[in-house]
């Protein structure tokens, strides 16, 4: 058997691996080699060193769980109240826009929107023309986008729950995806509480003055005391709750 | 001294094979791991980032891409993969956030500073010792630091580092033995003074 090699029979040494045979070769090596204790002596102690990290780094890792929000849930639970969704948390004025424009909406428009019917008469669900939902809804964000209706989709989804797929790779995926629309509406309102602490709508209206330092002024938004529904309208002061443009 | 011939989890793989990586695999898995996890963390974690927020971007990867996982045997080398990458993506992330702005161009051919490392109380001398250690430990090859650091773990064997970095258990003895060497002639190094 060949004598191992010096870095060898040091990590050996160091490590407690070593035999009868690897002690020997040491001896015979030391005798010609005035520095392999010492040697041995700094490997060892740099073991006990990088021991004493490596070992706080693996105390640290043993306080790092697998994140609760991906952890994967049985099917029986399909219940979102786990994750409550948490609009409110990408700030109030998103709150208070999105129940603005649902006081203003009337039914109407929601059954089109759900429906696709834009005449009036009882279309299907999904409107002809598409071979699936996800034509339908690069349609919806085309046209949407040349009538100036939408303005763009949030790129970040809100992930509800997630759970492996039953039947190959991959997992099954609920999240909430956000579009951003601009549309016209009668009247605005700002969200407020009553004297029980229920949410209420408040409408108000908006007054518009021009600012003296643009060159051109819409004639719509220029009138004092004007009133302006308009969704491009800017209010004239800054409040606690605008229901503020998407600009 | 933990014997360098442990047999590896192997009933836990043939367990998560069998539930198909499951909640509870995955729970497994990881807390079997993790520790070494962390060592290769260490091996290639920036100086200034926190290894806590580093852990836990491998946790979440993962979680994220555990079905990437055909083999539960090549679970070592894959989540390896993920701790690399997620100390290399922080390294990354922690340049680019240091770019001035616009607003303020780069003086031609200065490079971005690293981030100042979070501020700590004065370290004792053996706290120093241990810091200097890995400044030199940082400065070996990844093929001779990464065994180096997974050898420093507790009850992990040769044929299990093996595992994870893919090679056989000589190399991984040879790697650590010379990994060794330079860790001692780079000590040597800060230490001998100049010859005048």
């Amino acid at each position: 058997m060949s004598t191992p090699d010096r870095d060898i029979l040091i990590s050996r040494v160091v490590e407690g691996r070593a035999n009868s045979e690897d002690w020997s070769a040491v001896d015979t090596l030391a005798a010609s080699d005035a520095s392999l204790w010492r040697d041995i002596v700094h490997s060892h102690r740099d073991e006990q060193n990088l021991r004493r990290v490596v070992n706080a780094a693996g105390a640290a890792a043993e306080a790092v769980d697998l994140p609760a929000a991906l952890t994967v849930h049985t099917p029986s639970s399909t219940s979102f109240s786990r994750r409550p969704l948490r609009i409110g948390a990408l700030g109030g004025w998103l709150v208070a826009a999105a129940i603005g424009l649902a006081f203003v909406q009337s039914r109407s428009n929601n059954t089109e929107l759900l429906s696709g019917k834009t005449d009036g008469s009882n279309a299907s669900l999904l409107p002809t023309g598409f071979k699936s939902a996800d034509d339908a809804y690069k349609a919806y964000l085309t046209q949407g986008q040349k009538e100036g209706r939408v303005v763009g989709e949030v790129p970040e989804h809100y992930v509800l729950e997630s759970t492996p797929a039953a039947d190959g790779p991959g997992y099954n995926v609920t999240f909430v995806r956000f579009i951003v629309e601009r549309q016209r509406v009668a009247s605005v309102v700002r969200p407020t509480q009553d004297e029980t602490g229920a949410l209420r709508a408040l409408p108000f209206t908006m007054i518009v003055q021009a600012n003296p330092g643009t060159a051109k002024a819409d004639s719509n938004q220029t009138s004092p005391n004007k009133s302006d529904a308009a969704g491009s309208a800017r209010p004239a002061k800054k409040n606690a709750n605008p229901a503020k443009s998407w600009d | 001294m933990p014997s360098p011939h442990q047999q590896p989890g192997a009933d836990e793989h043939a367990q998560a094979r069998e539930a198909g990586l499951d909640a509870s695999s995955l729970r497994h898995l990881w807390e079997e791991h993790r520790r070494w996890v962390a060592a290769i963390v260490l091996a290639y974690k920036p100086r200034w980032a926190e290894l806590d927020d580093l852990l836990q971007d491998v946790a979440t990867a993962f979680v994220a891409r555990s079905h990437e996982i055909r083999d539960p045997q090549a679970v070592k080398p894959w989540l390896r993969t993920v701790a690399i990458n997620a100390a290399r993506l922080a390294a990354r992330k922690g340049k680019l956030r240091l770019h001035r702005s616009l607003d303020e161009p780069t003086p031609q051919g200065q490079a971005p500073e690293e981030p100042a490392a979070p501020s700590e109380p004065p370290a004792s001398p053996d706290q120093e010792e241990l810091s200097k250690l890995i400044d030199l430990t940082v400065q070996l090859p990844d093929g001779y630091r990464e065994p180096l650091l997974l050898k420093a773990v507790q009850g992990l064997s040769y044929r299990q580092i093996g595992q994870i970095l893919e090679m056989p258990e000589t190399t991984v003895e040879t790697r650590i033995a010379r990994g060794r060497r330079m860790l001692r002639e780079l000590a040597q190094g800060q230490t001998i003074p100049l010859q005048g």
